[in-house]
C-alpha cells in the first residue's frame, strides 16, 4: 500500500513537471514569435472605460492614475474611473486633487462607503461597471504603473481579433530590488507568465486573466453578468466565464505594466492564502465543466489547476509525509527513491527552466538571478506548499462553517 | 582358540590396519629433527617463510626471539637457524650444533669470512637451476671472502660475481641476503635441503583456494575441465560447511565438488583454529569446532564425496613468484622443498588460461597427492541452476517499474536540459539582439 502510494505520488509530481517542460518550450516559442511580429495598431480608437478598484490605496493611487492619465491614446477616447472603495486612508483627497488638476480629463472617482462598497474587489469592479461608457473595459489595480503603449496594444489587439473575449498584458515587479522576496517573486512572475500564460496558448489558445492590465469586451461583461462577488479570486472566475463562451483570452507580452509586489512574508501569505482559495472555488463551481463535451478547449486549464491544487499539492504531501516516516522507521517502503542523480538534474532543470524566461527581459540574463533560482528552489518553492495546504484549510473551513468570505486586500508599501 | 591368541590376532589387524593409512603419509615425510630458529624481535620479516619452509622438510621448528632465549637453549635442539647474529654470538660455540646463519654481522665469528654492505641495487642470482633478480635493494651484504665451498653467485649492477652463500663446512651455512619473495628463496630451499640431509622427493601441488559454498559452480567445473583437459592435477581447499545441508546451494556445491574429483581433483577440506577454544575469544559456542568439522566433513561424504587430509606442510607460492624466476633449462625442475602453488578461482577465462599456460610453459612438474585416488566419470546435475541464496516470498513490490521509470526520467530530464541550453543559447543572442544592438 505504501508502496502504491508512493509511486503514484511520484508519478503524478513528474507528469506535471514533464507538463511544465513542455509549457516553457511552448512559450518560449510564442516569445519568438511576438518578437518577429508587428502588431498593427488600430487607427479607429474605440471608446475604453480603465476601471482601478482602490481600498486604502493613499500610498499608491497619485502614482497610478497619473500614469494611465499619460496612455498614447486619444484623451477623448477613454475614461479612468476609480472606484475608491471604502477607504479610510486619504485616497479621497488625493484623487480629488489629481481630478482638479485634470479639469479636460475624463477621469471618475467613485467614492463608496461600507454600505455599498468595503466586499471586495468582485464588488468594487461591478460598481464601477454601472458607469462605464466605453465598448472595452481595461482593468488596472491601484498598485499598477503602466507603460504608456500598453492601453494601445491592449485595444489594438482585441479590436483587430473578433474571436478574443479578453487580452491580457504582462505584469513586472517594480520594487523587485527591494529585498530577496520580491527578487523571488519578480522572478516567479517573469516564469509564470512566460511558462503557463504564453506556454498555454501557444499549446491551447489558453490564459487565464491576471486580475491586472488586461482588456475585455463589455459584451462579454454584461452577459456574464459582470464579476462574481463570491469569488476571491475574480480574475480566475472571469476566465473561465469567457471560456464557457467560446471566446478566447489572448496573453500579449507587449503591453506591460509595473506593479507593487509584497514586501514581507506576512503580506505575501495572506495575498497567496486568498489566491489559493479563489482557484479553489473557481475550480469547484467550473468542476463540472470537465464533464460537457462542448468545452473541450477549458478541460486542459481545469485539469491544470486541479493538478495544481490538489493533486500536485497531495503528491507531495503524501510523498514527503512517506518519507519522513519511512526515515523514522514507522512505515517501510520498498522503493528506494529516486537516485541522486535525478534529483541533481531535476534541480539543474528547473534552474534552466525558470531561467529561460529572464532572457525575455532586459537586466533579467544574469549570473545572479541564476544563484537566487537555486535558492527559490530550496526555500520560496517550499513556502508554496505551506500556503496551498493552509489556503485549503481555510477554504473547507469557509465551507464547513459557511463563513463568509473575506476579502484581503494586499498591503502597500 | 583362546582369548589370548584372539588378542594377538587383534593387535597385529590393528596394526597392519594403521600401516595401510600410515605407510604413505610416512613415506612422504621424513625423520623429524627439532630445529631452533632464533631470531631478533627488531627485525621478524623472515620468521614466518622460514619457520615454514623447514616445515615443508618435516622438521618440528621452535622459534625463539632474543628476548627469550636462556644461555645454552640450544643444546637441546639438532639444528640451529640464525636469523640475527647479534645478540647470540658471545654465547654459543658455533661447531657443537649445526648452524645456518642468515643475514648480516657474522663476520665476527665465523672465521675467513669477510662480508661488505652494499646500497641502493640490484642483485642477480644464478643457481644451480635457476636465476633471477631481485627487486631494488636500500641496503644488503655481499659475501667478499670466505673459506669454504660456494653455492650460486650474486653480481650487482655493473659489478662483479659474489657467492650467493658459502658453506663453510657441513655443520656451518651462511647465507647474507634472503628474501621470501625472489628467487633467494629457492636458493635457501636448496640449501636447506642440503643442511637437513634431505634426501627424498620434493613435490609442487596445484591448489586452489577460498572455495566455499557460495561459489559459483559453474566456475568451479570450467577450472575442473580446464586442468584436466591438460593432465595437471590439483587440490581444492573447500570450507567446511556447519548447517542447511538440505539448501539447494549445498546441493549444487556438492554436484560441483563430485564433478572437480572426476576430473582429476583432490578435495581438501580447510580446518581452522579455534579461538575460543585457545582463549582469544570468549567462549559462545557450545559445540566444539571439532565436532562441527566433523560433521562438515560427513555431510561432504555422505554426498559421496572423498575429503583427503592434508598431513604434510607446503610451502605456498603464488604464480608471480614463478614468473619472477628463469630456469637454466626448458624444463623448470623440481623445486627443493615441498610446495603449493597456490590460485584464488579464476574469474575470467582469461585469467584461467594464462594460469595454465605458466603451467606448461614452464615446464613445471605437478604431483598429484591422491595419485591412488580414481576419477570416476560422474554428469553433475543442477549446475547450471542460478546460484541465488533462497528467496522468502516477498510481497509485490514497484521496485523493478521504479527503476524503468528512473532510466526513462533520466534520459527525458537529460533531453530537456539539453533543450533548455539550446534554448538559453538562442535566447542569449536574442537577448544580446534586442537590449544591448547598437542599431
Amino acid at each position: 500500500m505504501i508502496d502504491l502510494l508512493t509511486l503514484i505520488a511520484i508519478i503524478c509530481i513528474w507528469t506535471l513537471l514533464l507538463v511544465n517542460i513542455v509549457l516553457i518550450c511552448a512559450g518560449y516559442i510564442y516569445y519568438v514569435k511576438c518578437e518577429k511580429r508587428e502588431l498593427s495598431l488600430t487607427t479607429t480608437y474605440p471608446m475604453v472605460s480603465i476601471m482601478v478598484p482602490a481600498h486604502n490605496e493613499g500610498k499608491v493611487i497619485v502614482k497610478t492614475v497619473l500614469s494611465l492619465l499619460a496612455f498614447d491614446y486619444p484623451k477623448d477616447r477613454y475614461e479612468i474611473i476609480v472606484i475608491n472603495d471604502n477607504s479610510s486612508d486619504n485616497s479621497a483627497e488625493l484623487l480629488a486633487q489629481i481630478q482638479k488638476a485634470h479639469p479636460d480629463r475624463n477621469l471618475k472617482i467613485i467614492n463608496t462607503d461600507n454600505i455599498i462598497g468595503g466586499k471586495g474587489k468582485s464588488n468594487a469592479l461591478n460598481i464601477g461597471f454601472q458607469s462605464c461608457h466605453g465598448d472595452y473595459i481595461v482593468i488596472y489595480d491601484a498598485d499598477n504603473t503602466p507603460e504608456k503603449k500598453a492601453l494601445l496594444y491592449l485595444v489594438s489587439e482585441i479590436e483587430n481579433d473578433p474571436s478574443l473575449g479578453a487580452v491580457i498584458g504582462k505584469f513586472r515587479t517594480r520594487n523587485r530590488n527591494v529585498n530577496l522576496l520580491t527578487r523571488f517573486i519578480n522572478i516567479e512572475t517573469l516564469s509564470f507568465q512566460w511558462m503557463a500564460q504564453a506556454g498555454r496558448w501557444q499549446l491551447f489558445k489558453l490564459c487565464t486573466i491576471p486580475g491586472t492590465n488586461f482588456i475585455i469586451r463589455r459584451s462579454v461583461l454584461e452577459e456574464v453578468g459582470g464579476w462574481d462577488v463570491k469569488a476571491l479570486s475574480e480574475d480566475t472566475e472571469i476566465s473561465f466565464s469567457i471560456y464557457r463562451m467560446g471566446y478566447y483570452i489572448k496573453f500579449l507580452p507587449m503591453a506591460v505594466t509595473w506593479e507593487q509586489e509584497p514586501q514581507t512574508l506576512k503580506v505575501w501569505f495572506k495575498q497567496r492564502t486568498r489566491w489559493v482559495k479563489g482557484n479553489i472555488y473557481v475550480l469547484i463551481k467550473n468542476f463540472p465543466l470537465l464533464f460537457k463535451p462542448n468545452v473541450k478547449r477549458i478541460r486542459f486549464d481545469i485539469l491544470y489547476f486541479l493538478s495544481i491544487y490538489f493533486l500536485l499539492l497531495t503528491s507531495l504531501l503524501i510523498s514527503d509525509s512517506i518519507l519522513i516516516l519511512n526515515m523514522i522507521g514507522l512505515v517501510t517502503s520498498s522503493i528506494g527513491g529516486f537516485s541522486n542523480i535525478i534529483w541533481f538534474m531535476a534541480v539543474i532543470l528547473f534552474m534552466l527552466g525558470t531561467y529561460i524566461s529572464l532572457t525575455t527581459e532586459k537586466g533579467e540574463m544574469n549570473i545572479s538571478n541564476l544563484f537566487i533560482i537555486l535558492i527559490m528552489y530550496v526555500t520560496y518553492t517550499k513556502l508554496w506548499m505551506i500556503v496551498a495546504l493552509y489556503g485549503f484549510m481555510m477554504y473547507i473551513q469557509d465551507v464547513v462553517l459557511k463563513r463568509e468570505t473575506k476579502w484581503y486586500k494586499t498591503e502597500r508599501f | 582358540m583362546s582369548k589370548k591368541y584372539f588378542f594377538i590376532l587383534k593387535l597385529m589387524l590393528c596394526f597392519f590396519i594403521s600401516l595401510i593409512y600410515i605407510l604413505p603419509l610416512q613415506a612422504s615425510s621424513h625423520n623429524s629433527s627439532d630445529v631452533l630458529i632464533l631470531y631478533s624481535t627488531e627485525d621478524t620479516q623472515l620468521v614466518a617463510p622460514v619457520k615454514m619452509l623447514v616445515e615443508s622438510y618435516g622438521q618440528a621448528v621452535t622459534l625463539v626471539s632474543d628476548e627469550e632465549y636462556t644461555l645454552n637453549l640450544e643444546k637441546y635442539y639438532d639444528y640451529i637457524i640464525l636469523l640475527s647474529p647479534s645478540v647470540f654470538y658471545k654465547d654459543f660455540e658455533l661447531s657443537s650444533i649445526p648452524t645456518f646463519c642468515i643475514g648480516n654481522g657474522y663476520d665476527t665469528f665465523i672465521d675467513g669470512l669477510v662480508t661488505s654492505p652494499v646500497s641502493n641495487t640490484q642483485l642477480t642470482i644464478n643457481l644451480e637451476n635457476w636465476s633471477g633478480t631481485t627487486n631494488f635493494l636500500k641496503e644488503t651484504t655481499v659475501i667478499t671472502d670466505y673459506i669454504g665451498k660456494v653455492y650460486g653467485n650474486s653480481s650487482l649492477t655493473f659489478d662483479r660475481n659474489y657467492p650467493f652463500s658459502v658453506i663453510i663446512n657441513p655443520d656451518l651455512y651462511y647465507v647474507p641476503y634472503i628474501n621470501a619473495e625472489d628467487i633467494s628463496l629457492l636458493g635457501l630451499g636448496q640449501l636447506l635441503k642440503d643442511f637437513f640431509n634431505f634426501t627424498e622427493q620434493t613435490k609442487l601441488y596445484i591448489t586452489v583456494e577460498d572455495i566455499s559454498v557460495l561459489t559459483d559452480p559453474n566456475r568451479l567445473t570450467t577450472l575442473a575441465d580446464a586442468f584436466y583437459t591438460k593432465g595437471i592435477p590439483f587440490m581444492v581447499y573447500i570450507d567446511p560447511v556447519y548447517t542447511h545441508y538440505n539448501y539447494p546451494a549445498f546441493v549444487r556445491f556438492c554436484e560441483a565438488l563430485r564433478y572437480i574429483e572426476s576430473r582429476n581433483g583432490t578435495l581438501v577440506l580447510n580446518t581452522f583454529f579455534d579461538r575460543q577454544e585457545i582463549g582469544l575469544y570468549p567462549k559462545v559456542i557450545d559445540e566444539s569446532l571439532e565436532d562441527k568439522l566433523m560433521s562438515s566433513k560427513a555431510a561432504f561424504q555422505e554426498a559421496g564425496l572423498h575429503i583427503f587430509n592434508l598431513d604434510i606442510n607446503l610451502y605456498p607460492l603464488s604464480f608471480e613468484f614463478l614468473s619472477r624466476v628463469a630456469s637454466q633449462t626448458k624444463v623448470f625442475g623440481d623445486l627443493p622443498f615441498n610446495a603449493s602453488l597456490t590460485l584464488s578461482l579464476p574469474t575470467d577465462q582469461e585469467s584461467l588460461s594464462s594460469i595454465i599456460n605458466t603451467v606448461n610453459d614452464k615446464w613445471l612438474s605437478v604431483y598429484d597427492i591422491t595419485p591412488d585416488q580414481v576419477n570416476e566419470p560422474y554428469i553433475p546435475n543442477l549446475i547450471a541452476t542460478p546460484d541465488t541464496p533462497t528467496v522468502q516470498d516477498t510481497p509485490a513490490s514497484f521496485q523493478g517499474f521504479f527503476n524503468h521509470g528512473n532510466k526513462l526520467l533520466i534520459i527525458i530530464i537529460g533531453t530537456s536540459i539539453t533543450v533548455f541550453l539550446l534554448i538559453i543559447v538562442l535566447g542569449r543572442h536574442l537577448y544580446k539582439q534586442k537590449f544591448y544592438s547598437k542599431k
